[in-house]
């Protein structure tokens, strides 16, 4: 038996000698980052970087809920050197706990400067837009056309076919919420979310899911941001995308430093902040992951609706940045409770 | 003060100094029981004490209750506490009657195809619990290829409290099939076979001996099961739709509101009905424990033949098995095919793509778990052997302190270990350590409960006789407690290492720049949509857990043969 245990023990041994031998990579021209973008685009980004400057990138790729959370756990200890791919009101909470450090990458003036912060708590990237997707057999079905107000999805065609993510776990979702709110103000906005309840089958954790729902046929229509429905569409579902006449809101994705990150890293990591803003990750990001381009300088080949074509509301992400808790909640308590009366 | 009362006083603080100048004696012993507590009280209790401290505080220190009253007050806190009590209870018991009847199936029946049936019990622990949520819209959501290709059902709603359930039950059940199946193993038949002798009918053996001989089985399977229920937030995610409960408030509290606080009190909360159903089965159970394995010479087991007992057996066993298979058979499916529900055509794309992508988190969730594995089992042997066979002061704060990392949702324990264990003394984070250790102590419990339920069954007199003759405490546990315990060290080996590969939530918040895991890339494909991709990494999980289960087999079973005579 004794034996057993030694052989077991040695192993565990030797398991413990290779673990160093793989961790400590830290190179010269290295740096450590979490990212919100999904694992493709995340690495096609960083392997595009890497091609470029011949620098590492070591990254973990998580929600932006899980980033921010952690990055507030780790607050005494940074971890990583930045962060990349959350919402801009996301960045502006982050920066508002003392949770980022600033910085401006030289070609800023490059971007527009409706989103720039005037801090430089975060660099502004792409722009992402809030449409309709529809599973184009369904509509055949039902002989609908896609809809184009905000109001053709309270009608009872869509009873039970709608599909939206839940707002405290999806940054496109809580957009939908909170331009809902701007637009109508509070209460007639919440009124509008409740009727728009009765037609939704089921709130999704992630932002995207809702359009693979609706590409699969599980419902009729989904809401959420542009660049996941196009995704779904390349893929070859039968989705067709369309957007609100009454204005779309939008997201807009951001860089930025962690406070008090480590030290030998920042250098690598403001070139990447940099280039993130460049021609290069600007063109990648539109073909390969449909987003629209923030750096006015940057024209790619057109594949979507130019951003020019879709009417974007008058939306503000500071006031919606600060008022998430209380509408979520609101959210919780009004429209999701009211579900079990129906 | 009343004389009795005060003489019972004095008697029972007269054993405890018994105990403790026994204690004193054995110095081995003592050396590992104060191990096992340092061990215990800094991986298990200081980070969710931790935690929960952090939740009463505001961020100078001060008691706050604020965030306490807004969870009573602004979430829907008790909606969601007794929903999921209700799912808890009902899946625990559920899960515990069908790895009953598999157990019993496999140790007690001449069955066909056993081998097979053993297998296919582990299956759905194989793999990521959100798996067979996704195996379940594919297949019965209001589109699925069942649903709606082949019944023509449109519309039909998987949202809610009844497929929830159904997942639940599916993924757990093995929970109480290996740790009944341990302990019907090591349950001496020849009480059965007494009964059986002296005239009773199967019937009544079965419902005199065998069914009251494994209550504390069925109970700490119950215990397992209601508890992984009430944690469980993967299948929830998917499938509770407006059925709100516990672990998902708590998720989107953290991860949705950016609220630490309220977010982790709501995971705590978790731990009050999983402590309680701890505490009312470890009392029950202490109160008839039932020895059967007494070193004297047993008859073998006679399985059962009669056609009318196994031919039912083997019909249920047979359809779980099918829908179990069906469920990873289309997981299978959608890492092969082009784009589920639109192009059908066959694609290693998914494959060639986790190879490029994963390569690196395959290695690492091998590596991590296989170090985590053994550690876990170990440990988790010792502390049963500890808390079945010996006195020591402070045994039941032991037995408390290995369940509670086990008792919280994992986003909870991911996160006090992070506050924890970031920053000096102890600066585990971006480390593989951190991540060994929350799948060791995430594990843990469950080595404890299979470890304790089989020692239990054992008469102690073998192993005082071991001592008698003069071998010391270390000697025993390793060449005669250990040794029993084999069936229990198997299935505790096996459920470790296959909670430590596919545990999502609790290392979620552990993983590094330098360390991944698998299942963290499977959460971010699904999350991305690339069912896919998320499948395909499924299926690498699952060949790789089945290779380690071989591998496991083959060296348990190795090692121990020379040795099973001894005892049997």
């Amino acid at each position: 038996m004794k034996k057993v245990i030694t052989v077991v023990l040695c192993l565990a041994l030797l398991f413990a000698v290779c673990i160093p031998a793989n961790a400590e990579v830290t190179q010269e021209n290295s740096f450590t980052m979490y990212s919100c973008y999904v694992e493709a685009e995340v690495a096609g980004l960083v392997e595009l970087f890497t091609q470029e400057t011949g620098i590492e990138v070591r990254y973990v790729r998580l929600s932006a809920g899980e980033m921010q959370a952690r990055v507030a756990a780790e607050k005494d200890n940074p971890q990583v050197a930045m962060i990349f791919g959350m919402g801009n009101d996301l960045s502006m909470a982050m920066a508002a706990e003392d949770l980022l450090d600033p910085y401006v990458p030289a070609n800023i003036d490059q971007m527009d400067q409706r989103f720039v912060d005037p801090d430089g708590m975060y660099v502004p990237l792409q722009i992402i837009v809030t449409c309709f997707g529809s599973n184009a057999d369904w509509l055949k079905e039902k002989g609908l056309e896609p809809p184009t107000s905000w109001d053709d999805l309270l009608k009872p065609e869509y009873q039970g076919e709608v599909c939206v993510a839940h707002p405290a776990t999806s940054g496109a979702a809580y957009t939908v919420l909170s331009q809902t709110v701007q637009r109508l103000g509070t209460e007639e906005g919440f009124k509008y979310l409740k009727e728009l309840d009765k037609n939704v089958l089921v709130y999704t954790k992630a932002g995207a899911a809702p359009f693979t729902s609706a590409g699969l046929g599980e419902v009729g229509v989904a809401i959420g941001y542009s660049d996941n429905a196009q995704t779904v569409v390349d893929q070859g579902y039968p989705l067709v995308v369309s957007y609100p006449k009454e204005g779309a809101g939008y997201g807009v994705t951001a860089a930025a430093m962690v406070k008090g990150g480590p030290a030998d890293e920042q250098e690598a990591a403001h070139k990447f902040i940099d280039w993130l803003i460049g021609e290069s990750a600007m063109t990648l990001a539109y073909s390969e992951f449909n987003q629209y381009p923030l750096n006015t300088t940057v024209h790619p080949e057109p594949k979507m609706i130019p951003i020019e074509d879709i009417d974007l509301m008058n939306f503000d992400p500071v006031l919606s940045a600060k008022t998430k808790k209380e509408n979520c909640e609101m959210f919780e308590n009004e429209v999701r409770s009211s579900a079990d009366v129906k | 003060m009343d004389s009795t009362v005060y003489a019972g006083k004095r008697r029972r603080k007269s054993e405890k100094r018994r105990e403790f100048l026994m204690l004193m004696k054995q110095p081995g012993l003592l050396f590992a029981i104060l191990v096992v507590f340092a061990i215990l009280i800094l991986f298990c209790v200081y980070p969710i004490v931790r935690l929960f401290i952090s939740c009463l505080t505001d961020k100078t220190g001060q008691l706050n209750l604020d965030n306490i009253n807004y969870v009573f007050t602004k979430t829907d806190f008790f909606k969601a506490f007794w929903n999921s009590i209700k799912l808890g209870l009902f899946v625990g018991l559920m899960a515990t009657v069908v790895g009953f009847i598999y157990a019993f199936a496999v140790t007690r029946t001449k069955l066909p195809g056993k081998k097979f049936f053993n297998i296919m019990a582990i299956l759905p622990i194989l793999s990521p619990p959100f798996v067979i949520s996704l195996a379940v819209m594919l297949l019965f959501g209001r589109s699925g290829l069942i649903t709606k290709n082949l019944l023509h059902i449109r519309g039909n709603n998987i949202y809610g409290f009844t497929w929830l359930a159904i997942v639940q039950i599916l993924s757990l059940f093995p929970l109480a099939y290996l740790n009944l199946k341990g302990m019907l193993e090591t349950l001496d038949s020849s009480v059965e076979n007494a009964g059986r002798t002296l005239g009773a009918s199967r019937l009544k053996v079965f419902l005199t001996v065998t069914l009251p001989l494994s209550l504390p089985g069925f109970l700490s399977s119950f215990l397992i099961i209601f508890a992984k229920s009430l944690c469980d937030f993967g299948n929830p995610q998917v499938l509770a739709g407006d059925y709100s409960v516990l672990s998902v408030s708590a998720y989107l509290q953290i991860v949705g509101l950016f609220d630490l606080k309220t977010g982790s009190f709501i995971a705590l909360s978790i731990l009050l009905p999983c402590m309680l159903a701890y505490l009312i089965q470890n009392y029950w159970v202490s109160k008839r424990s039932f020895v059967t394995v007494t070193g004297k010479a047993t008859g073998t087991v006679e399985l059962i033949s009669e056609k009318k007992i196994v031919i039912p057996l083997f019909v249920v066993l047979l359809l779980m098995t099918l829908f179990t298979l069906l469920m990873y058979g289309t997981v299978v499916y959608v890492s092969f095919v082009k784009t589920w529900g639109v192009d059908w055509s066959m694609t290693l794309d998914s494959y060639q793509f986790i190879l490029k992508r994963g390569a690196r988190a395959m290695q690492d969730t091998l590596l991590l778990s296989s170090v985590a594995t053994p550690l876990s089992a170990l440990l988790g042997m010792l502390i049963a052997f500890l808390l079945v066979r010996k006195n020591f002061f402070g045994k039941r704060l032991m037995s408390v302190a290995s369940i509670l990392p086990f008792a919280v949702p994992g986003i909870a324990l991911g996160i006090g270990y992070v506050a924890a264990f970031n920053t000096r003394p102890i600066q585990l984070t971006g480390t593989a350590v951190i991540i060994i250790v929350a799948m060791v102590f995430r594990t843990l419990s469950i080595g404890v409960e299979t470890g304790s339920n089989s020692l239990r069954q054992v008469d102690p007199s073998i192993e005082e006789a071991s001592i008698i003759l003069g071998a010391g405490n270390a000697k025993t546990f390793f060449s005669v407690s250990l040794p029993i315990m084999k069936s229990a060290l198997f299935s505790g080996l096996l459920n470790s290492f296959i909670r430590s590969m596919t545990s999502v939530s609790a290392v979620i918040f552990l993983v590094s720049v330098n360390w991944n895991l698998l299942t963290v890339n499977i959460l971010s494909e699904i999350e991305s949509n690339r069912l896919g991709a998320a499948s395909a990494y499924c299926v690498a999980l699952m060949v790789m857990v089945i290779l380690a289960v071989g591998v496991l087999e083959f060296i348990v079973n190795g090692l121990f043969a020379r040795r099973r005579r001894s005892y049997e």
